[in-house]
């Protein structure tokens, strides 16, 4: 059997990282008062994290002597991989999303983001597609831009 | 009084006023739908309009903008997961379920008679019982706002059963993430890295919108791509005689409890939900954590719309502007000519008659409007996975944007949607985060002044009889679910 880390263990090191920066950084506030909240809450975040790994590394253990880790089936684990490859195809599709409203502005990014998204998760349908790209754009523009007077991002580019 | 009150019937019931009231009501339930666009925008983008208006229309319209929003918050809340504004943060954890099960229509019809049975309630309790209360509010002051932000994140520790370390963690961390910003006493700047976009602080709505939205999102595409529910249709959106009966004493304290957290100058609808729905979640032991908890929902509906009603009364009664809201309220009154204060009921009786009767009259009406907006927006959960993904993303875009017209806050709240993903997937929970950074700010700063009003002496605010109750709120509060388990235990072995 594959013996994994657990996620907890990863997280406790990652969160105790990340409280070390956190504190070194908090040593650069100018006024020393203003270090003392933040300094707390730093050693809170840190004590809760250490319990963690402790308590995460102790049960990895009972976990080994009893060995009661289920198996999944294969065809749990297909639709857990084509789950997660949606969700990181997605993922990846709002990152462009959101580097092309800075670049090209908020209505043509929605026009292009909308139809590859629809296309990805699998809306065949064009005229569905179309008719979704068009409505969204358009009530982007009348209920923030028209009623709300909201000042919508134009790009870089433009 | 008697007299001053059917003044106000009389000019509530005039068409252009009702029209103005409901009106507003609808505007606000848009408004509080939409993530990113809270309570206080609705009222402030509306301010404008009330220029054109006579003193009590105006009032009725923004009173009907306030109650549309914190109730509208709900309907996205739980069809969607996504909490419209702060307050119906709770609403989302527990709605959700509720369409996640086929029932749908039943949890929007409960938020919807929640709201109104808490906002009626609120205007009651401002109709009758202002003047009274706001002698309450007036010894209200640091040290108690201190003793309400450390009951509020006692919270953390109730609503993260089974995993009471991995919540405390995430608490301790979003408070230091609440430190982002201007420190509010000196100004120095902390934790920004030489970023002056993140010199006002890190955004909560944003936050907030990536955090509840995108792990519902991530987990629907996960979950495959047909429609959410197989029905057909979600059903007639109306609550049932059966969820009312089993609810009405949650409703009934939760109402309270909002009323008199609406009371206290800075703590909001959004405190009022988190602590009653703490509350109730208590009273039920709920194994099963995907079962959607109706006394849950039913008390942080209840509590954030019983709060609308108290939140003015500090205001009307000693023009103090006890919310952002209130501080919006003082604004239009003023630009009317109406001067808040002690004098104002009887300087200007029909006018804040016909508010406080008009308060009562939009909650009333809210139940109706709520319904009649709930069985449209309801037809969402018919829509394919992949459209409704699609068009949240937008949503959750464009509401995140919406909030200060930052290009930075899609990037947060897109980061705070992937963090949310990731402990939802290893069981930490995202209610503190909430908690945290809407306790935080308030907390530090009401230390600090309590120190200072004590001469370092902390031990001091304790002569304050107000604090010592909150104090023994804070008591109860933790000392409650041991009790209760201590309590069940011996029950069991019985």
């Amino acid at each position: 059997m594959k013996k994994y880390l657990h996620p907890d263990i990863i997280i406790s090191i990652v969160m105790l990282c990340i409280v070390a920066f956190l504190y070194a950084n908090s040593l650069t506030i100018t006024q020393k008062a203003a270090q003392y909240f933040p300094q707390v809450t730093l050693a809170g975040t840190a004590v809760c994290a250490v319990v963690l790994l402790v308590k995460s590394i102790l049960r990895i253990n009972r976990d080994d002597k009893e060995n009661g880790a289920e198996e999944r089936t294969d065809e749990a684990k297909r639709a857990n991989r084509i789950g997660n490859m949606r969700i990181l195809f997605f993922a990846v599709l709002i990152v462009a999303y959101i580097v092309g409203i800075n670049l090209v502005g908020i209505l043509i990014a929605t026009a292009i983001f909308v139809p590859s998204a629809l296309y990805m998760l699998k809306i065949r349908n064009i005229w569905s597609i179309i008719g979704l790209t068009v409505g969204t754009d358009l009530a982007i523009y009348i209920v923030f831009h028209v009623l709300l007077s909201l000042v919508l991002p134009k790009g870089s580019l433009f | 009084m008697f007299e001053l009150i059917l003044t106000g019937i009389h000019n509530v019931f005039t068409l252009p006023n009702l029209g103005i009231s409901l009106g507003g009501l609808l505007v606000g339930m848009v408004f509080g739908a939409l993530p990113g666009f809270s309570a206080v925008m609705a009222v402030s983008v509306m301010i404008p309009f009330s220029y054109y208006l006579r003193p009590e229309g105006a009032l009725l319209m923004l009173s009907g903008v306030y109650c549309g929003a914190i109730y509208g918050g709900s309907i996205s809340a739980v069809l969607i997961g996504i909490p419209g504004t702060p307050a119906s943060a709770p609403t989302a954890m527990e709605g959700i379920k509720f369409t996640r099960r086929g029932e749908g229509a039943r949890g929007l019809a409960m938020a919807t008679w929640a709201s109104a049975f808490g906002g009626v309630a609120s205007s009651v309790a401002l109709l009758l019982g202002a003047p009274l209360l706001a002698i309450v509010a007036l010894k209200v002051g640091p040290p108690e706002q201190m003793m309400i932000a450390i009951f509020g994140l006692t919270i953390v520790c109730t609503l993260s059963k089974g995993n009471v370390v991995k919540g405390l963690m995430v608490g301790f961390f979003f408070l230091t993430m609440s430190c982002v910003g201007l420190d509010p006493r000196f100004a120095s700047a902390r934790f920004t890295f030489g970023m002056y976009q993140l010199t006002s602080g890190l955004p909560l709505v944003p936050i907030l919108i990536g955090l509840f939205s995108f792990p519902e999102v991530f987990g629907m595409l996960k979950d495959g791509l047909d429609s959410q529910f197989q029905g057909g249709k979600v059903g007639r959106v109306w609550p049932r005689f059966d969820d009312i009966r089993s609810t009405l004493w949650t409703s009934i304290k939760s109402a309270l409890l909002g009323i008199g957290i609406g009371i206290v100058p800075a703590a909001g609808p959004d405190i009022a939900s988190f602590v009653s729905y703490n509350s109730a979640k208590n009273k039920e032991n709920h194994e099963n954590e995907e079962m959607p908890n109706l006394d849950g929902l039913v008390a942080a509906e209840t509590a954030n719309n019983g709060v609308t009603g108290g939140s003015l009364i500090p205001l009307l009664t000693l023009g103090i502007p006890g919310s952002s809201v209130a501080a919006l309220y003082l604004g239009a009154m003023y630009i009317h000519g109406l001067i808040p204060g002690p004098t104002l009921f009887t300087k200007y009786g029909p006018e804040v008659y016909t508010l406080l009767v008009g308060f009562l009259v939009i909650n009333f009406a809210l139940i109706f409007v709520g319904m009649f907006v709930c069985n449209f927006s309801s037809k969402i959960l018919q829509i394919r996975r992949g459209v409704l993904a699609t068009l949240i993303a937008v949503l959750a875009v464009m509401g995140a944007y919406a909030v200060r017209s930052n290009l930075m806050d899609i990037a947060i709240m897109f980061a705070a949607g992937i963090l949310g993903y990731i402990m939802k997937s290893n069981n930490f929970p995202l209610s503190p985060v909430a908690l945290s950074m809407l306790l935080g700010a308030m907390l530090e700063k009401t230390i600090y002044q309590s120190l200072s009003m004590t001469g370092y002496s902390i031990l001091l605010i304790f002569q304050r009889p107000l604090t010592v109750v909150f104090a023994l709120f804070v008591v109860a509060s933790l000392a409650y679910p041991q009790i209760a388990k201590l309590i069940s235990e011996r029950r069991a072995r019985k």
